[in-house]
């Protein structure tokens, strides 16, 4: 069974756009990654106003203009030429590679723009510009076009588990054969329209609440707050990536996607996790007291981290091991999330004592489906 | 056998389900293709006071009006995925959910989800700066998957796809993919889309509609009209179809997906990423281009798509391209969107299972760019046993998938 390495990395976030800007980002103020046996200490983002990427300018990152972007197509664009830049890929190499993203709420802030038109002038003055940028698979079909990327394509919009399923989709597809490499990943943005449906949806504050904007308070119920961000990595066959000598930074081993029966409680969603991790350790070969490190999905919705909470107990037991929570870092990224703690994942270990051994990524979408990866890091892969 | 030739587990279609605007069900479908019967007409639903086109495939209010009040409360478009995804799942035994649930998985795909419902979260943001949940919800294109898994009882991977009007045949394509890696036992892999004024107002000003009828492949040709429906199929390892007994109705062998990494809204001009997509999709069913017997094809009615999907047609299948019948579905059931690649994949099945080629309707002028040998009669072929259904999308999207008749 073909093996499949990662070899390019493409965070772009709240703590840093880049490979060493966003491991760095982590690791500053307490987000190291814990130690055998130390359960990661509960941080805050001690504010529940939503994460926005602070000064991104999109001409860091593309060498041609755009005359419109939707932001998460922005973000996306960005993700990728950071990690086809880190994974060292010929443009040659790239037009036959895969391409496999996913977002919970795509390019939400022109589909408003455009229905705004609509409603406020008419059927004949909506702007024609903005309607082909408000597809789900807008930001996809721009990076495929910016970068020469033809081969398998793929675009999910499954909720939170979008991007977790995406990196899934592309391992399967090269393990296939239908590709031997491939682009892969998750990404979203902040918009108004997400914003007031996080409040609807009881996700988060609506913005009149004061300690929502107030860094010194924490709140009790410790919700994430919605972040906006993208997750890209490269994905590549070990035949092909050892070929061409490309960096390696860990092998993604298999993953698992289920789901809840909707509508029911809390408990079949721990089950869905449990079943979940519990798959996804079965294809990789691995047994629970082999997991180094477990990065968590839960995000202080309370039913997503009870949940999580009693599967990690059903399937470790006494032999948890370290659990990291890297949205009280980076707050809730939605479908970049399961790529970006992918990329955290594969940071520098805490100290050179830290066991090698596989790492559970956990993604959990509020709706019940569930998606979880493990992943070998860089030294001990290969 | 379990495995084909090349070592991959065979996977089979075992149940189908269709809500088109020519007909609900999948026998009412293949009789009005058969008949010939178009289903655009004046759309109803929605006020199109203002917009340029008033026409389209629009479902009729009364073929709905039987629907339980479960599926009549959902959004529009996720109410025609319930109505085909039930038909499949009963059609494959599947209408209660297997011994063990987390063996179904749901694939389904779309260009818009749930925007019909989602439009009122839009114009509540317009005037009051917020939303309803309910609508919000709408507009996460998952909440379709979430219910159709509740309605079959599946709790299998469970995930949707976005990839404009290659969707429903990606859907297929993807859930293949996860057969073969034993990811699922069972999966209902469905497109669909519904026609709402934010959509219409989006698609108008595309320019890609006529006022005229859909006309593919026709030297008159000058636009496509969108539709809504759904297309569901069940796809299964052919191993645990013959262990329970399940109809088997044709097999999916192969399945390629590219982009033209051209341009958001046109095709590239000699139609290359969809012949890469052809090509990808004959090297993973182990199919030889001198094997192709029919395409269904992608058939818009524009003049672009229409002349670059000949283009690649040629370029795949070579000298042979002349000998292979070519139908577009879309004159009859207009360009169904999200559920078009589904019902084309469903036409493709009952082809394969009738030896009957469906007609591509309003041909009338030959185009000499356009020289293939289109079926404008049905067509009976006894013996049919590949065919091939193409689709592309927005953004430069290719869908291929390759179907066999089983038995062979």
């Amino acid at each position: 069974m073909k093996r499949v390495l990662i070899t390019g990395l493409g965070p772009v976030s709240s703590v840093g756009c880049g490979r060493e800007a966003f491991w760095q980002g982590l690791a500053a103020e307490g987000c190291r990654l814990p130690e055998p046996g130390q359960d990661h200490a509960r941080l805050c983002l001690g504010s529940q106003a939503p994460v926005r990427l602070q000064n991104f300018r999109i001409g860091d990152y593309l060498q041609s203009e755009k005359p419109y972007l939707d932001p998460s197509s922005a973000y996306a664009l960005a993700a990728a030429s950071l990690a086809i830049q880190d994974g060292r890929l010929d443009p040659r190499t790239l037009a036959r590679a895969g391409l496999v993203l996913g977002s919970a709420f795509g390019s939400l802030e022109t589909l408003t723009r455009f229905a705004e038109g609509l409603f406020t002038k008419g059927p004949r003055l909506v702007k024609p510009v903005l309607f082909p940028h408000a597809y789900a698979n807008t930001a996809i079909s721009l990076v495929a076009m910016e970068f020469g990327i033809r081969g398998y394509h793929l675009h999910f919009a499954s909720g939170f588990i979008s991007g977790t399923a995406a990196l899934l989709a592309a391992f399967d597809a090269i393990r296939q054969g239908a590709v031997d490499v491939a682009l892969a990943g998750g990404y979203d943005a902040i918009s108004e329209t997400l914003l007031a449906g996080w409040v609807a949806c009881g996700w988060t504050a609506p913005s009149a609440d004061p300690a929502a904007s107030d860094p010194a308070k924490v709140r009790a119920d410790g919700l994430c707050p919605p972040a906006e961000g993208a997750g890209i990595v490269m994905l590549e066959s070990r035949e092909h990536a050892l070929a061409r000598q490309a960096p390696i930074y860990g092998e993604l081993i298999e993953g698992a996607l289920t789901a809840t029966k909707p509508g029911e409680a809390s408990r079949p969603l721990s089950m869905a996790i449990r079943d979940a991790m519990r798959q996804a350790l079965r294809r990789a070969g691995g047994s629970p007291n082999e997991v180094r490190l477990l990065s968590a999905a839960s995000n202080g919705m309370p039913a997503v981290d009870s949940a999580e909470a009693e599967a990690v107990e059903e399937i470790f037991g006494r032999s948890r091991p370290p659990v990291v929570r890297w949205k009280q870092k980076l707050g809730e990224t939605m479908a970049a999330a399961g790529p970006l703690h992918v990329i955290a994942a594969l940071g520098r270990p805490a100290s050179a004592s830290a066991p090698h051994g596989p790492v559970l990524i956990n993604s959990v979408d509020p709706g019940g489906a569930v998606g979880t990866l493990v992943l070998a890091s860089g030294g001990g892969a290969i | 056998m379990e495995e084909d030739s090349q070592n991959k587990l065979r996977v089979v279609v075992t149940g189908m389900g269709v809500v088109s605007p020519v007909g609900v069900g999948v026998s009412s479908f293949w009789e009005a293709l058969l008949r010939g019967d178009c289903g655009i007409r004046p759309l109803r639903n929605f006020d199109t006071t203002g917009f340029p086109y008033t026409s389209g495939g629009e479902i009729p209010a009364e073929w709905l009006k039987d629907d339980p009040p479960e599926i009549a409360a959902a959004d529009r478009g996720t109410r025609f995925m319930l109505r085909a995804a039930i038909e499949a799942a009963t059609q494959a035994g599947l209408a209660t959910p297997p011994d063990d649930p987390s063996s179904f998985g749901v694939v389904l795909s779309t260009n818009f989800g749930g925007l019909f419902s989602g439009e009122a979260a839009l114009r509540h943001m317009v005037t009051c700066r917020s939303v309803e949940r309910h609508a919000f919800e709408a507009l996460g294109f998952q909440t379709a998957a979430d219910q159709v898994a509740r309605a079959l009882g599946a709790t299998g991977p469970r995930v949707n796809l976005s990839l404009s009007c290659a969707s429903g045949t990606a859907a297929l394509g993807y859930a293949m993919q996860w057969l073969r890696a034993s990811r699922a036992t069972y999966v209902l892999a469905g497109g669909y889309d519904a026609l709402a004024p934010v959509a219409w107002s989006g698609l108008s000003a595309l320019r890609t509609m006529t006022t005229d009828r859909v006309r593919p492949f026709d030297r008159r040709r000058n636009g496509t009209i969108f539709s809504e429906g759904a297309g569901a199929l069940v796809l299964e390892l052919e191993a645990s179809a013959r262990r329970r007994g399940a109809p088997v109705l044709a097999e999916v062998v192969g399945c390629g997906l590219t982009n033209n990494a051209f341009h958001l809204t046109a095709p590239d001009k000699e139609g290359e990423g969809l012949a890469e997509a052809m090509r990808a999709a004959l090297a993973d069913a182990g199919v030889q281009a001198h094997d192709v017997e029919h395409v269904n094809a992608h058939g818009t009615g524009t003049r672009y798509n229409d002349l670059t999907e000949t283009l690649a047609i040629k370029a795949v299948l070579g000298r042979h391209a002349r000998d292979v019948p070519v139908t577009s579905i879309k004159g009859s059931v207009g360009h169904m969107m999200g559920a078009a690649g589904s019902a084309e994949a469903i036409a493709s099945v009952m082809s394969l299972q009738t030896g009957v080629l469906p007609p591509t309707l309003h041909y009338e002028e030959p185009d000499p760019d356009c020289d293939l040998d289109y079926v404008l009669q049905p067509r009976h072929v006894p013996r049919l046993r590949v065919v091939v259904s193409n689709s592309a999308g927005i953004g430069g999207c290719n869908a291929v998938v390759v179907l066999r008749r089983v038995g062979l």
